[in-house]
């Protein structure tokens, strides 16, 4: 388990706007062990989409990467080849999207798209190696020559996870894999990925804004807030010993499934994110925070080690 | 399959409100034209064929549902009557060689158009703001936005008349016998290649634009984002998954243009005194001609329904989602 299969070093990236540069990403560093779930939260614009698009290495034109390193497999993937790149997406990192309803092509048969994959990488396989994929997350083989719309949500987004599976890569990204699905498929669906996971053994990077899900199913639970890596620790050590005020105020905003709070109890943060144009000086949670004190805005906290594996970015940790 | 025969079903419904609306129209007018004709034709015409000429106008003292019948039961043996701006030719046959010649004119120029649009919006959508795509699709609506008429007059007289390039009219050279060999073959290209072309430069804006449209909004969809992400070569992605989708919208476009161009391209054929339906459709409203008019609005309207119809079989071919909701 403690074996790295993606390093993020010193991680900075920024769009180059005419008002000058704007930091989405901003000196972040975490790993991906080998056969973990990781999950990512955090609020719309704090840098989630932006990481797994400078993952692929797909970042769109104005965004830049500043500073850092991205290792995966032992490889440098800022410096990759394009040729090398086009073998590593898909091969080693595959992607299961955000809208199961809309990421099948329509006038294409599910098994036709995934032989598609095959065939883009040179890998063995056909009909019936599709079929069995679609076996493996719970369809039946049989219906490799179904079009998209002849499928419910909840298959179609097992379809994605066949097609993310295809190559059997090392690490899949799941970027909020369920937001078009009823609460009840999407427990299933989670529960199929958490099964092959443990199976196949790869890696996930679980990327959503529903943390009471997010601690269902990963392992270790990083929380971006503004950019920048607010805490990251184990599952049980943050559902239970947050540190940093960001994640306490998400944990209450989402009671935990079964804990018997009710939803009345649930608090939301007050205000909202910062705009990373004119980020706050100091701390940049600290104009929201309720424990705020006058040095939060003078000075930026360091990152602290509370625990194995347990990190905040907070002054009262310091 | 079913769904192929409901469409037909339809279309044969629609096909009979055509008719019978062909049919009554004419007689609801003030006046009667087929009298107006007939004693038009008074003298030249021998007393029997006078005799079948109101006949096949349904000019019989019969209640008008049995003139009706009469009339349908003519039509659907193909007997539209007797043209008189070509007389004594019948309306079928006149109708007949002038269909061949807009078949081949504006079937040609449609397919070019389509084919050679359809293209260009692709590759417009995918190498977006490009000079391909900054400088085609405006240059190309531009010249799609001059009337049709001064555009082909401009390339009669620059082309054929001023250089000699191309014949000046008719579908092919008057010294010639129709035949399948290559000298009529390639003379019938050489007059054909204005009118087809200049059909060709006025409508291939509306393709592009249309495609490129649709393209570009489908290239940003994420099924063909995760293609992409796949790793599937650009050419796959773009053709496969975008374009395949893209194409739908104006396959529409293409049966109804295919349809409507069937009718006659009036102006093209006037220009270029181009033997094809629409030339036949002026010379019969010159010489109120109401037996070939008639026959001609008939031929428009099946033109459009069977273009709609095959469109329909190709859209069962194009789209799986279709296939169902039919049956």
């Amino acid at each position: 388990m403690t074996e790295s299969l993606l390093t993020i070093r010193d991680f900075c990236v920024d769009y180059v706007t005419d008002e000058g540069r704007v930091r989405a990403i901003d000196d972040v560093s975490l790993d991906v062990k080998r056969g973990e779930i990781l999950g990512i939260a955090g609020e719309s614009g704090s840098g989630k989409t932006t990481l797994v698009q400078a993952l692929l290495r797909i970042l769109p034109p104005p965004a830049v990467i500043s500073r850092g390193e991205i290792m995966f497999e032992g490889k440098d993937i800022l410096a990759l080849e394009e040729e090398e790149l086009r073998a590593m997406r898909w091969g080693r990192i595959s992607m299961v999207f955000q809208s199961a309803m809309d990421s099948l092509n329509p006038v294409v048969t599910i098994g036709e798209q995934i032989e598609d994959t095959f065939r883009a990488h040179n890998a063995k396989g056909g009909r019936d190696r599709a079929a069995e994929l679609l076996d493996m997350v719970g369809i039946p083989g049989d219906r490799v020559d179904s079009y998209a719309h002849q499928l419910s949500g909840g298959m179609r987004q097992r379809v994605g996870i066949a097609l993310a599976l295809a190559l059997e890569p090392s690490l899949v990204i799941l970027d909020e894999p369920t937001t078009a699905l009823d609460v009840i498929v999407e427990r299933e669906i989670l529960q199929e990925v958490r099964q092959l996971q443990r199976k196949l053994g790869f890696s996930v990077l679980f990327i959503t804004h529903d943390l009471a899900r997010m601690l269902q199913v990963s392992d270790r639970v990083a929380i971006f807030y503004a950019a920048r890596l607010a805490e990251i620790g184990p599952t049980n050590e943050l559902r239970s010993n947050a540190r940093h005020p960001y994640t306490r105020g998400l944990l209450k905003a989402f009671p935990p499934i079964g804990s018997g709070t009710e939803a009345r109890d649930a608090h939301s943060i007050p205000g909202s994110p910062p705009s990373l144009r004119n980020p706050p000086t100091g701390c940049r949670f600290h104009p929201r925070c309720d424990q705020a004190r006058p040095e939060c805005a003078a000075r930026e906290p360091h990152q602290t080690t509370l625990s194995e594996g347990h990190k905040a970015d907070c002054i009262l940790t310091d | 399959m079913v769904y192929i025969f409901q469409r037909l079903a339809f279309y044969a419904l629609a096909a009979w409100v055509a008719l019978t609306l062909n049919f009554f129209l004419p007689r609801l007018m003030p006046g009667d034209p087929a009298t107006a004709l007939v004693a038009r034709l008074q003298g030249r015409l021998a007393p029997g064929a006078l005799e079948a000429l109101r006949e096949t106008f349904g000019l019989t003292d019969a209640p008008l549902i049995s003139q009706y019948f009469m009339y349908l039961s003519h039509v659907l043996r193909g007997d539209f009557g007797i043209s008189v701006a070509y007389f004594p030719a019948p309306v079928s046959e006149v109708i007949g060689t002038g269909l061949i010649w807009t078949i081949f004119l504006a079937g040609t120029a449609v397919l070019i158009s389509f084919a050679i649009g359809t293209l260009l919006g692709v590759m417009a959508a995918w190498w977006r703001g490009s000079w391909l795509d900054t400088i085609l699709p405006p240059s190309l609506v531009f010249l799609g936005a001059f009337p049709y008429f001064w555009l082909a007059m401009l390339a009669l007289y620059a082309l054929g008349f001023t250089l000699g390039w191309f014949p000046l009219g008719h579908a092919y050279g008057d010294d010639l016998t129709p035949g399948f060999n290559w000298l009529f073959l390639s003379d019938v290209v050489r007059h054909g290649a204005l009118p087809i072309g200049t059909v060709v430069l006025a409508t291939l804006g509306g393709w592009l634009l249309s495609m490129r449209n649709t393209m570009v909004s489908i290239l940003g969809s994420d099924y063909v984002n995760l293609a992409r992400a796949k790793g599937l070569p650009p050419s796959r992605v773009v053709l496969r998954y975008a374009a395949r989708n893209a194409l739908l919208p104006s396959v529409t476009g293409f049966g109804m243009a295919l349809g409507f161009v069937l009718g006659g391209s009036l102006l093209t054929e006037i220009v270029f005194s181009y033997p094809g339906q629409g030339y036949l459709l002026v010379q019969a409203v010159r010489n109120q001609d109401y037996p070939l008019m008639q026959g001609i609005f008939l031929v428009i309207t099946l033109a459009v329904l069977g273009a709609n119809w095959l469109v329909d079989i190709v859209y069962l071919w194009l789209d799986p989602r279709t296939r169902e909701s039919g049956g």
